[in-house]
């Protein structure tokens, strides 16, 4: 997992789709917003994290040890000559040409410790998830699984998604069939 | 031919729809469809548009009269109603049958494959009692320069576009039930007869795809060329 945090929108968005282009099969969470940057690290614990120089005093708060996160600084220009800068974090700079930004990217995913692929636990359904399997097996909609569950119907087509991409089944009836199998509803429920 | 089949033995029941039965002997392609009275570019672009999922192949197609592509794709309903199916559904019994652990688990396997044939069986009648006569209909229109009222309703309400979509459900369904027997299913001891099950869904499904490719890549967007130009017709 990488997380991308830079405050301006088109930057950020840019970067995001370098990093799709450079190795697909990396996920990715992103923001713009400074008050989020701590929420999506607890939330991923990335390996590899491209900060914008002016959120770095957020990482403050977190422990990059623990953590092994490989942290990348992202600063808006090159400096005209190269001083001798805090070099404890490698760097990425916005105005650098396509190729060494990608090259940057496929260095830093490399030498990250932890590798997405082989995380167990990356195909496995979260607790939030699982409740939405359950509504749908039951029949629900949209609507009422957002009701039910205190969510968005926004956030339910959300666990959709990732629903159907972890277990690779789409269809209702092939859900419903997921959720007997792994008792997450009895047949009597039906 | 019969390199034809060494090639490639998911040709073999595309061979049969076409009309061309085993135990042909040395005989080239262009001798059997003689033999046969198949029409030779048909037969040629079929088998192209199987193996090679290349549009412009696909699109060969179009040079061959429609009527004998909806032939041929009515064979293709056929193969799958009389001979798949029902395939998928003895193996399936049989690996219910024969499974060392909880039956009911199975039967889920069973009553999914049930309503995915229903859903399947409504799709094929749809696309002969509606879709295809309609196809042929703009077609002749289309070559005879007649244009009845009726069809001009049929192509304002139901043009062929609306039908295009039809296939993604039962593709999804099928991709689905293929997921559950390889992930989801508990462990047997053997996997023998899962496999059997899952080599007839995998057939399935290869040829339906080539069966919508031809559908949607050359059906669709000829009969909608044909549409428009009707309708300009129409409206001078």
């Amino acid at each position: 997992m990488i997380i991308i945090a830079i405050p301006n929108i088109i930057q950020l968005k840019g970067l995001v789709s370098l990093v799709h282009e450079t190795d697909v099969s990396c996920k990715i969470d992103y923001t713009d917003k400074e008050d989020q940057v701590t929420e999506l690290f607890s939330k991923h614990h990335p390996s590899v994290v491209y900060i914008h120089s002016s959120f770095m005093h957020l990482l403050k708060s977190v422990d990059l040890d623990e953590h092994q996160v490989r942290v990348v600084r992202v600063i808006n220009e090159k400096p005209p000559s190269l001083t001798e800068e805090n070099t404890t974090f490698e760097i990425l700079y916005m105005d650098d040409t396509e190729s060494s930004v990608k090259r940057n990217i496929k260095r830093n995913i490399a030498l990250s410790s932890k590798k997405d692929v082989s995380h167990p636990k990356e195909n496995s359904l979260s607790d939030r998830e699982k409740s939405v399997v359950r509504e749908i097996a039951l029949g629900r909609t949209n609507k009422e699984i957002a009701d039910n569950l205190f969510i968005s119907a926004h956030t339910v087509i959300t666990h959709r998604k990732n629903i159907t991409r972890k277990l690779g089944v789409k269809t209702v009836s092939g859900l419903t069939v997921y959720a007997i199998l792994n008792k997450l509803i009895q047949m009597e429920e039906m | 031919m019969a390199d034809a089949i060494h090639f490639n033995y998911l040709l073999l029941p595309v061979i049969n729809r076409l009309g061309v039965q085993l135990g042909f002997g040395d005989s080239s392609i262009e001798q059997i469809c003689y033999d046969e009275q198949i029409d030779l570019d048909l037969f040629l672009v079929i088998i192209n548009a199987f193996l090679d999922h290349d549009i412009n192949k696909i699109s060969q197609l179009q040079k061959v009269s429609i009527e004998k592509v909806i032939t041929y794709l009515k064979a293709t309903h056929q193969y799958y109603v009389e001979q798949l199916i029902p395939e998928v559904e003895n193996r399936i019994n049989a690996l219910i049958q024969h499974s060392d652990i909880d039956q009911k688990q199975f039967l889920l396997v069973k009553n999914f494959f049930e309503e995915y044939k229903e859903e399947f069986y409504t799709h094929i009648q749809l696309e002969e009692k509606t879709i295809y006569p309609y196809v042929v209909d703009v077609y002749q229109s289309f070559q005879s320069g007649d244009l009845s009222k009726d069809l001009i309703q049929k192509i304002k309400s139901h043009p062929i576009d609306t039908y295009a979509k039809e296939h993604t459900d039962i593709e999804s369904k099928l991709f689905d039930l293929k997921n559950i027997l390889i992930k989801y299913l508990p462990k047997t001891k053997d996997s023998f007869l899962r496999n059997t099950v899952l080599r007839a869904l995998f057939e399935l499904e290869n040829d339906l795809n080539d069966h919508s490719r031809i559908e949607n890549m050359v059906l669709v967007p000829l009969i909608g060329d044909m549409e428009v130009s009707l309708m300009k017709k129409h409206l001078q």
